[in-house]
């Protein structure tokens, strides 16, 4: 199984990321998940989310889950970014991809794998909160 | 994926359970850890150190413990959470 991660503190370009997909004859099916910064957390507003992360241990723990789903799914690659650093609302923190042969496997997969880093993988986030005046 | 019942859990033990700790790399953490073994009653062992982030911020620790009982097990995680600096228990 092919694979990608990386941890950057620049904005996820989508366009330009599905545009490097890479896919064979064989592949069916293209699963992706954008995760949203939302404008609520703990019940008030905010302007953005800093996400911090011991970036030795996420990957270590990033390689482990992947090659949990590559046992599990017969999947071609999964390609995943996330963010660090300030991201504001409306900012994608998260993008997946993830190739396979038929759809199932491709949102199953998407799915374990995004449950299991947030259980995980050291990334953790600290809401920037609107100032009322 | 549904969650195992209390006896299905209960089954799973006697195991040996490998515990690794995410931390803030804070004086005295080691040695912090290792005394909350020692007060859920572990004796003569102790945490071995694993990655520490490039900044020196934040240290993992291990450690492979015969656990007896699914209570014992939620008795260990809970005291190693317990310790100032621990952000996360895998």
């Amino acid at each position: 199984m092919k694979r990608s991660i990386t941890l950057t503190t620049d904005p996820i370009d989508e366009a330009k990321l599905v545009g490097q997909r890479k896919t064979n004859g064989q592949m069916g099916a293209v699963s992706y998940f954008s995760g949203i910064v939302r404008e609520g957390e703990e019940g008030k507003l905010i302007k953005a989310i800093r996400y911090e992360a011991f970036k030795e241990m996420a990957m270590h723990q990033f390689e482990l889950i992947l090659s949990e789903i590559e046992e599990r799914w017969p999947i071609e690659s999964i390609r995943l970014v996330h963010r660090t650093g300030e991201v504001s609302v409306n900012e994608s923190s998260l993008w997946v991809e993830v190739v396979s042969p038929h759809r199932s496997e491709a949102f199953e997969a998407c799915q374990w794998l995004i449950d299991e880093m947030k259980k995980r993988v050291p990334i953790w986030k600290h809401p920037v909160f609107v100032k009322m005046k | 994926m549904r969650e195992l019942t209390k006896e299905e859990s209960e089954s799973l033990f006697p195991a040996e359970c490998h515990f690794k700790v995410i931390c803030l790399d804070l004086i005295g953490i080691h040695k912090n850890l290792n005394n909350i073994l020692l007060e859920v009653g572990f004796e003569g062992v102790a945490f071995q150190p694993g990655l520490r982030s490039k900044a020196g911020k934040y240290i993992s620790f291990e450690i492979s413990l015969k656990i007896e009982t699914h209570d014992q097990m939620l008795k260990v995680d809970q005291a190693i959470r317990s310790v100032e600096g621990v952000k996360m228990l895998l």
